[in-house]
């Protein structure tokens, strides 16, 4: 039987919010549900606008934003069920790494705070730090005392601004692998980011965010492959690379030949015809094909073209 | 309960860790300083001239204003409020959290200045000690009016510092001494009406207002302010930074 | 690739890589362009320049130049209350004069002269002091500046002496340039121009002392509070709280009537030191009641002024020694 879906936990309707004659975020409706969700745009976009407005931090100026099935704003309630990763650096200084979470779970009216808080800094791997001032934590370990402040009430949403700042490599695969962990738990995480390979690698899902539009949403390479207007490169690598060019140019799938710089490039408009017809005009040509890479199916050129839309 | 107790452990050891609390601590020191020359020197035993220029009208307004504009202001200003924001406590609970800390030190500073200079400047003889007595009740209950008047000014602006001395020093310090109708909006007429009616007769604390209208005043700054903080609280946005 | 115009002083040492060179392949090997690092070997100007320099950067500081217009709102506005009571005075003065009689009157009457002048711009210097102080000393530790200043040919020693001396420079424009007014508007409304030239300069030795005084010592307290606060408003109202609360508590002590100890926390007392240098080097009584009743010789007051000075910049001095980048 099929009645409708359950609301997604978190569901944007033309929701916009501006500041004077300043638009942050404009007409952005999305919905969100359990998995790792990436939010992606440039310095501006309004990616911290969106998450702060989700938190229940900033009332949006128009349309409706429900979390958990109410608007967040002016609601303490929806608190518990809610976990943010503000991007600001500060936290309370003087506070150890286990006082600060402890004040989080306390404020959240846990039942058993200390053990909460302890779960918490096994989770992001804090436990040997937690006894010392935060002050004199490095950048990548006040993060995760952030996060962990963020989950210490265990919450089914989880949103997280800029959460790999200052990680090095090591604890940015920690972080994925634990956001990762979480979302098969069920929870739906939102975290931003501008730095494409961290949303390559976790998300499910991508929100690209510019000037304040959503440009695109989807599963990235999905995304490319609805931009049919724009031709994909391949890099083609073979015995006899000016045979193949002069043969691939009869046929109409292929948009163009670059044979530049010692190597063969191929635009082709139809992705799907192209990956058919190269063995078989390889084959035909008796030409042994090595390598072929297409060169811009990442995050970073469709990106880049997005936002130069 | 608890979630009171918990922002308050945060505020007080946030607000007492700092080169300011040194500084109050030096600036409170000031009357006792003077007294204890005053003392040396011979003079007559009267603390209540020290008392009402450099306590009521110093050291009071200031340390509270320190203290006020800080306990909740330092953590808007900085992005760390947001981990007390966002949690599912009652708005008021942290203004009560707030003001009680901050009010509760800030009078600790007055009232241990005002004992102290009161004994070493007007000694323990008759009316002093009642006169000592009667500023310290005064200005440990004013401590809670003027930190709650800053507490709020903080939740309104950033600028809650620049707009508290000018309170102090404009208003407080020029205006209302001298215009009569501008007496009634003073807390520091309020502070010297109900220490001059708590001490004895002739005590030298100028009259400021009534005790009734003194305690009046209070009560509705101390009330109207933490009902003004809750509010501006519980719709405070906090802007990401791009 | 066409001739550059030669900066003296300014080379490029060796080959420019040819921009024509094919551009990195994709995926294929990388590329690092030298473009050569310019080196400058043109005069150096060395350490006598530089304290000129951050001299001269302190009196703009403190009079807002080279800044927006928010930056000039301070001065412009105490300015305005230091200078508009000498010109009214002045204007007053030459109407008088010029009615004849009566006039003599009305000049021993004007309280606007240069031995009064002092205490009635008192506010307005203060409030100056307190105000642009913490803009020339503070802000290099609110951004992170000292580190850049220390590492140039100034030493920390010029560094806080240079900042110091600008501000006493400001506060000499200040406090003189009403001076300066009321001397042209004296001499220039006379009716025997030579007897008044000769009048106005026998005042301008005491004028110009008191001033230097005022100005070093102000500028000393002002600065070395400054430094210790990086927070304007704070180093503010320090400021204020210092130079307002000292003469309070030495009222308060003659008031209780703490004859001998009062006399002594007077010479701690800025303000009041300034007063009473004020009345010894015009040779007059004093307006306050403190120094009238403290009673001290003129040198006293000459000798605390300066010995605060050099405590105050030694401190100053101090701070900027030890302090770390």
């Amino acid at each position: 039987m099929t009645t409708a879906a359950p609301p997604k936990p978190i569901s944007l309707e033309h929701v916009s919010r501006w500041y004077g004659n300043v638009v942050a975020v404009n007409d952005i409706s999305l919905s969100l549900g359990a998995g790792v969700t990436g939010l992606l745009g440039p310095n501006g976009a309004g990616k911290s606008t969106l998450l702060h407005m989700m938190a229940g931090l900033l009332r949006p100026s128009a349309g409706r934003l429900l979390v958990l099935g109410a608007p967040p704003w002016q609601a303490p309630a929806i608190y518990r069920h809610v976990g943010l990763v503000p991007e600001r650096e500060a936290v309370h200084g003087f506070l150890t790494g286990r006082e600060f979470i402890e004040m989080n779970a306390r404020l959240q009216d846990l039942t058993d705070a200390p053990a909460a808080t302890a779960r918490a800094l096994a989770t992001v791997d804090l436990l040997d730090a937690a006894d010392r001032p935060v002050g004199t934590y490095s950048k990548g370990m006040r993060q995760r005392a952030k996060v962990a402040a963020a989950l210490v009430h265990d919450p089914p949403v989880l949103l997280l601004d800029e959460p790999f700042n200052g990680m090095d490599p090591r604890q940015r695969l920690h972080m994925i692998s634990l956001l990762r962990r979480m979302a098969a738990e069920g929870r739906t995480i939102l975290f931003s980011s501008h730095i494409l390979e961290e949303v390559e690698r976790l998300a499910d899902a991508i929100l690209v965010v510019y000037a304040g539009r959503l440009a695109a949403s989807g599963n990235f390479r999905e995304i490319r492959r609805l931009m049919t207007d724009r031709p994909h490169t391949f890099l083609v690598r073979s015995s006899d690379d000016r045979a193949l060019a002069a043969r691939l140019v009869e046929h109409a799938a292929v948009f163009g030949i670059d044979l530049g710089g010692g190597r063969l490039s191929v635009s082709s408009s139809d992705f799907g015809a192209f990956t058919r017809i190269l063995p078989v005009v390889a084959r035909d040509a008796s030409i042994s094909l090595y390598e072929m890479l297409p060169t811009d199916d990442s995050l970073e050129s469709v990106f880049a073209y997005l936002v130069r839309r | 309960m608890t979630t009171i107790a918990t922002i308050a452990d945060v505020t007080l050891r946030a607000l007492l860790g700092r080169r300011r609390t040194i500084l109050l601590l030096l600036l409170a020191g000031l009357p006792v300083l003077v007294g204890l020359l005053a003392r040396l020197g011979g003079g007559r035993l009267d603390a209540a001239p020290i008392l009402d220029a450099l306590i009521v009208r110093l050291v009071l307004p200031l340390t509270a204003l320190v203290f006020g504009t800080a306990a909740l202001g330092s953590e808007l200003d900085d992005g760390t409020a947001v981990y007390i924001l966002l949690k599912p406590i009652r708005r008021w609970q942290i203004v009560i959290a707030k003001v009680g800390v901050a009010g509760l030190l800030s009078g600790a500073l007055a009232v241990g200045s005002t004992l102290l200079t009161g004994v070493l400047a007007g000694g323990v003889g008759g009316t002093s000690l009642g006169t000592t007595f009667g500023v310290a009740v005064a200005t440990g209950l004013a401590a809670f009016a003027y930190t709650a008047l800053f507490v709020a000014a903080s939740a309104i602006t950033g600028r809650a510092l620049v707009f508290g001395l000018i309170y102090v020093l404009v208003w407080e310090g020029a205006l209302a001494g001298i215009l009569e109708a501008t007496k009634i909006v003073s807390i520091r007429e309020a502070t010297l009406g109900l220490a001059s009616a708590l001490a004895p007769k002739s005590s030298g604390i100028p009259t400021g207002l009534d005790p009734s209208q003194a305690v009046l005043l209070l009560g509705l700054i101390l009330g109207g302010a933490l009902f003004v903080a809750s509010v501006r609280l519980a719709g405070y946005e906090v802007r990401g930074t791009e | 690739m066409s001739e550059e115009p030669r900066v003296p002083g300014w080379e490029m040492p060796g080959p420019v890589v040819d921009p024509a060179t094919p551009a990195v392949a994709v995926g294929a090997t990388g590329s690092i362009y030298d473009l050569g690092y310019r080196r400058y070997d043109g005069p150096r100007l060395g350490r006598p320049h530089a304290i000129r320099a951050l001299l001269l950067h302190s009196l703009k500081v403190a009079y807002g130049i080279g800044r927006g217009g928010r930056a000039k709102l301070a001065p412009i506005i105490l300015g305005g209350f230091a200078v508009i009571p000498a010109i009214i005075g002045v204007g007053i003065i030459a109407l008088a004069r010029q009615l004849g009689e009566g006039s003599r009157i009305i000049e021993e009457a004007n309280p606007i002269r240069h031995d009064t002048y002092f205490s009635v711009i008192l506010v307005p210097v203060s409030l100056f002091t307190a105000i642009q102080a913490p803009e020339i000393v503070g802000r290099d530790q609110r951004y992170s500046l000292l580190s850049l200043y220390f590492s140039r040919a100034l030493r920390r020693l010029d560094y806080s002496l240079a900042r110091y001396l600008g501000m006493v420079l400001a506060m000499l424009i200040f406090l003189l340039l009403p001076q300066v007014i009321i001397f042209g508007g004296l001499v220039l409304s006379a009716a025997d121009v030579g007897k008044e030239l000769r009048t106005e300069l026998g005042l301008v030795p005491p004028t110009v002392a008191q001033a230097v005084i005022a100005s070093m010592l102000l500028a000393g307290v002002a600065t070395v509070i400054s430094s210790y606060t990086p927070r304007r408003l704070y180093a503010t109202v320090g400021i204020i709280v210092v130079l307002a609360v000292a003469p309070i508590i030495t009222n308060l002590l003659v008031e209780l009537g703490t004859a001998d100890i009062a006399r002594v926390a007077v010479l701690a007392s800025p303000p009041d030191v300034l007063d009473a240098t004020n009345a010894f080097l015009f040779n007059r009584g004093s307006t306050t009641e403190v120094v009238t009743r403290a009673a001290l010789p003129g040198l006293a007051y000459v000798s605390a002024a300066l010995v605060i000075t050099a405590a105050a910049v030694g401190v100053l001095v101090r701070r900027f020694e030890r302090i770390a980048v």
